[in-house]
């Protein structure tokens, strides 16, 4: 399997950020992690 | 697989992934969203919480946003947590409505996570939960439809990795014993799919082909496909597709 996996890599843009915000619901229902992860 | 790594920018180091880490083992989550991994990732890096995790899977690639070896703030057990300071943080997308592009990105995770634990040379009590590290209900929809159950997804990956097809002695692809198909006096479509709606080419009369059976009442057929080439360097060129006569079948 180890011969199938393509790596590629791309640097940050923050248009594809701004991109995301407008198209997704991220901002609100956005539990990826938790907000108090640092207390 | 596909892994796409988005570099962090070093100016967001603070707030996504302060310190080095020697990765101590897996935490998995669930996005609670309906968004792509690229989405996830460059919203993650594009905010300025202290959120953030390593990767994010959807139904067809991984998505890398922070070097594996930082850590992050995911695992809600603050900054020097077990889950936040020494594990590699992992969303699985679309897991807010589930259904087949949820299935798919689980099952993408579980071959991801085993090929971690390969690199890393872990075992599977290497993998945990969101929920193990600070309790919270999460990977919700994991957990939902059975923690077991994924973990055996990744043993069947890490097993599949561990014993993989031996195709050494194969050099120009192998011919398994077929069928033939002999077309009859007119030509015969043939298409991409069984419910044939999707032409792809067709057999000229008394075209004999390879046939692999019969799925779904179509005859799926391997045939040459004529013209490729010049008459004086023609070239092989195959497609496998089906058709709607069975009489053909031998």
């Amino acid at each position: 399997m180890e011969d199938n996996i393509i790596i590629e890599d791309v640097d940050f843009k923050q248009e594809l950020y701004e991109k995301n915000i407008a198209e997704n619901s991220l901002d609100i229902e956005y539990e990826g992690g938790d907000l108090d992860a640092d207390n | 697989m596909q892994i796409t790594r988005v570099k962090c920018p070093e100016s967001k180091y603070s707030i996504k992934c302060p310190y080095e880490m020697i990765p101590e083992g897996i935490t998995v989550h669930n996005t609670y969203n309906d968004a792509s991994a690229m989405a996830e990732i460059s919203y993650m890096l594009g905010n300025d919480f202290k959120t953030s995790f390593h990767a994010a899977v959807d139904d067809y690639r991984v998505v890398q946003g922070l070097d594996l070896n930082r850590s992050c703030f995911a695992s809600g057990d603050g900054r020097n947590g077990f889950g936040n300071r020494k594990t590699i943080n992992i969303e699985i997308c679309y897991s807010k409505s589930g259904g087949e592009k949820f299935d798919a990105a689980e099952e993408l995770a579980a071959e991801y996570i085993a090929y971690l634990l390969k690199q890393y040379g872990w075992g599977i009590d290497k993998v945990g939960t969101h929920q193990m590290r600070s309790g919270k209900y999460c990977p919700h929809r994991t957990l939902d439809y059975g923690w077991e159950r994924f973990l055996n997804k990744i043993r069947y990956y890490m097993n599949y990795q561990n014993n993989p097809v031996d195709n050494s002695n194969i050099e120009k692809g192998s011919d398994e014993p077929v069928r033939v198909y002999a077309n009859g006096s007119t030509r015969e479509p043939i298409y991409e799919n069984t419910r044939c709606t999707k032409k792809i080419g067709s057999l000229d009369p008394w075209e004999k082909a390879d046939c692999f059976g019969i799925f779904e009442n179509r005859a799926q057929v391997r045939y040459h496909v004529n013209g490729t080439g010049t008459d004086e360097n023609p070239i092989n060129d195959y497609k496998i597709g089906f058709c709607k006569w069975l009489g053909g079948v031998k």
